[in-house]
This record gives structure tokens, sequence and C-alpha cells, in this order.
């Protein structure tokens, strides 16, 4: 079995891992609030890429722009859950995803084809919000058992893989551009730490609790 | 092209090492967090054995309390109440036979008065009559009054407070207060060896201040902690569910020529 086919049956399993948080929602949905009903849209918006990548990569399209498009409108979902997790007003959540639009359009009008550093900076946002929100337990100690509330899955999913693509996200480029063998190992990575995302996020949904 | 493989490589490296990372701060937290509420729950369960102890403690003082009035009841008033039947039964026959013993029958009189002092004390004990009627601060000043007229200790009352006889308190409170100063004073008696005592009153951030100052053997907080705990330190014990049920603060201080114990209680209704 080559890494090629390694990394195929990787990216089968990750596209097909989304549709277990996805049933979970559909389960839990009267239950969800504002902020579950964002994550719900950003796991939809995840399966939506995974279809529209598959499509362009058959017609031998570029999945660059589209890519990009669902990088921005994931970071501003990401956003927008921890805004009401941390309870934000509306102006700061916008200033945040308008700071972040800025950065993001700044880094293309720099690099152009490249998406490396947009991504990666999204990457860090998100990373920065999962770390904010364990500093946050540990000062207020609101939360009774961790391990029995919604959002600490969802944090530790979000951070996980953030933060484990992190680094491919900002070599993404020179890593398509090298050795085969190597770029479909550490695409595999990337498509395991995906699959524990998806898992880590299926916890947290069947966690929640009606109120 | 070696070169870059080994980047490569460095960054799937990285990419591993912040996932671990990741890993271990979850981990951690989860643990911290166990860790402080476990840690939290142990000191709530000992809180609650000493507010346990502490009211069993109130309890058993009340108990010995009762006690001790039904004692002197018992022995105090009822012999004398015995001797004084018998003498009205020898008086009758003395009448009866013309008899009659003036000088003796006189003497019954005061078998009366140390009757009606038993009774008087007894009833004291269990509510002071004198603190019902002229309320806390009029006693307390009675009390230190009464150590220096039956020369136990020169003493002194100093009231910096505007309340002149009324204390801001309702009467079980003031019950309370006056039961915790009694206490207090008792034991510098007891274990101080003190040659004067003052005793101040004064208000201070909406609090009611008593200081008791002495000039003996001062004693700390943590040695009050250390007594309170050991066996038989029902006293303080008692002491301490008062100023619990009060909720007030007691504080020892120990100096070379003085030493203080501050009873801070909060003002609820002026």
């Amino acid at each position: 079995m080559s890494a090629k086919d390694i990394y195929i049956s990787f990216s089968h399993l990750s596209s097909l891992s989304v549709l277990i948080p996805i049933i979970i929602s559909l389960i839990k949905l009267s239950a969800f609030n504002k902020q579950l009903k964002a994550l719900f849209i950003y796991l939809l918006l995840n399966l939506s890429n995974d279809v529209i990548g598959y499509v362009l990569f058959i017609n031998n399209t570029s999945t660059t722009f589209s890519f990009e498009i669902f990088t921005i409108l994931q970071g501003f979902i990401v956003v927008y859950i921890y805004s009401n997790q941390f309870k934000f007003s509306h102006r700061t959540m916008l200033s945040i995803q308008l700071l972040m639009l800025c950065l993001f359009l700044f880094i293309h009008f720099i690099s152009p084809t490249s998406s490396d550093f947009s991504n990666a900076f999204v990457d860090l946002i998100i990373c920065f919000f999962g770390v904010r929100y364990f500093t946050q337990i540990f000062i207020n100690l609101q939360v009774p058992v961790l391990t029995n509330y919604y959002f600490f899955w969802i944090n530790t999913a979000l951070l996980f893989y953030f933060g484990t693509t992190f680094l491919f996200s900002l070599f993404e480029n020179f890593i398509r551009s090298g050795d085969e063998t190597l770029a479909f190992f550490t695409w595999s990575i990337q498509l395991i730490s995906n699959i524990t995302h998806n898992f880590l996020l299926s916890i947290g949904i069947w966690k929640i609790k009606k109120t | 092209m070696e070169n870059q493989k080994d980047l490569a490589l460095l960054i799937v490296l990285g990419s591993l090492v912040f996932c671990f990372f990741i890993v271990a701060f979850v981990l951690f937290a989860v643990n911290y967090q166990k860790r402080i509420l476990h840690n939290d729950s142990k000191l709530k369960a000992v809180k609650a054995l000493q507010q346990i102890e502490l009211f069993n403690a109130s309890a058993e003082i009340e108990e010995r309390e009762k006690e001790r009035i039904a004692r002197n009841l018992h022995d105090e008033i009822n012999p004398l109440l015995n001797v004084l039947k018998q003498n009205l039964q020898r008086h009758r026959l003395y009448i009866m036979k013309n008899k009659f013993q003036v000088e003796s029958f006189n003497q019954d009189f005061e078998l009366i008065d140390k009757a009606m002092d038993g009774i008087r004390n007894s009833s004291y004990e269990l509510v002071p009559s004198f603190l019902i009627d002229y309320g806390l601060i009029v006693s307390l000043k009675d009390y230190i009054r009464s150590l220096n007229d039956a020369e136990i200790l020169p003493a002194n009352f100093v009231n910096t407070t505007h309340y002149n006889e009324t204390a801001p308190f309702i009467k079980q409170e003031q019950l309370n207060i006056y039961r915790v100063c009694l206490e207090v004073i008792n034991n510098i008696l007891k274990h101080t060896a003190c040659s004067q005592l003052s005793l101040n009153l004064s208000v201070l951030l909406n609090n009611f201040v008593i200081e008791f100052k002495h000039d003996g053997l001062g004693i700390s907080n943590a040695e009050v902690e250390k007594f309170t705990h050991v066996e038989g330190g029902l006293g303080l014990k008692s002491l301490k569910a008062r100023v619990l049920i009060l909720g007030a603060n007691i504080y020892y201080e120990k100096g070379k020529e003085n030493s203080t114990i501050v009873l801070k209680i909060p003002i609820k209704n002026d």
C-alpha cells in the first residue's frame, strides 16, 4: 500500500467522519442554542467544502478559491461560537471578524497565489480562543465537571485540529512542491487530526442537555 | 532536495509536537480542575464537620447549664424549703403548745431570703433578667462593676459608641453577645493571671466592636484554634458557635504588656 493509497483511504474516512457530528446534531437539534446552531452550520460548511473540493478535483479545476472562501467563513463562524461563549458584545465580535477579513485580504493581496498564511492566520486565532477558554476555566472554576460539559469537547476539538494543522497550513505550498510520499504522509496526519476533530465534536454535541 | 525533505520532516515533527502539547494541555486542564474540585469538597467536608462539632459543643454546654440549674434547685433550694416546711410544722406545734419562739421564727425569714436568692440566681442564669430589662450595654457595665465590687479584679468599662443603653441588636443576639463576653471574661480570669481588665465598646465600619484588654498572659488566634479542637475545649467551642451564629469575628492578639481579644459584630439593624 503506497503513501498515496493511505492518503486516499484517510481522505474518504475524513470526509465521511463529518457525517457523525451532523447526524448527532440532527438528533439533538431541538436542544441547540445560537452557538450550537452556528456549530451545525460550521459542520455543514465542512461537508460542502469536501464535496465541492471533490467535484473541482474531478474536473481538474483549482480548489484554491473555494478553499479560501471556506477558510474565511469557517473563521467567521468559529469567532461567532467563541464570542457567544465569552459573552463578547456584538461590536467586539464584528470587530474581530472585520480585522480577520482585513488581514486575510491583506495577506491575499501580498501573496495572491498562496493560501498558506491566511489559513495559518485563522488557525492561530482559533488556537488563541481555545487556550483562552481553558485559562478562563482555571480562573472562574464555573464548570463543575469539565468532561460533562459540551463546550469542553468542542473547544478541545477545535484547539486540537487547528493547533495540529497550523504548521501544515503555514507550509502547505512548500509541502505540495516537495517529495510526494512525504506530502501524502503529512496530509494523512492532517486528515487523522480532522477525523479526531469530528469525533471530539460528536462527543461534545452528544453531551448537550436540554435546558 | 535532501534539505527540502529534512524541512518537510521538521514540519511534520513540529506539528506532532504541537499536537502533543495540546493533548497534554487538555489533560492537565481536566486533572487540575478535578484536583481543585476534590480539594474544595474536602475543605467543605472539614468545615461542615467543624460546624457540627461546634453546634454539638453548644448543645452540650446548654445541657450542662440546665443540669447545673437543676442541681442548684434540687441541692440548694429544695433543702431550704424542706427545712422551712419542718420549721413551720415545729412553729405550729409550738403555737398549739403556746410555746411560740419569735427568734426562731425570725431566723426562718433568712431561710426564705436565701431561697429567694437561689431562685433569682438560677433564673438569672437561664435568662439574665437584667439584660432583658436594661439591655446589653448596661448589663456589661453592671457586670464590670460587680467585678470591682467583689474585688475580683480592678476593671473599667469604656463606651465610645453613640449607643448608651440599647445596643443595635435583637434580644437573642444581645443574649448571645452577653454570653460570649462572660465566657471571654471568665477565660481571662481563669487563665491569664492578669491584674487589670478593660472592656471598651466602639463602632468601626458598621461593626459593633467589643475589646477586652488585659495585662496578663495573652493568647494568639492559632493557639485558640488549637485549644478549640482539643478534647474538652467545650467553653471555646461554645464561644465559637455563638460567634458563628452572630456572624461575628473574634480576634486574639498577644502583646508584651497588654493582650487583647476583639469581638466584631456586624450591625444589621441600626
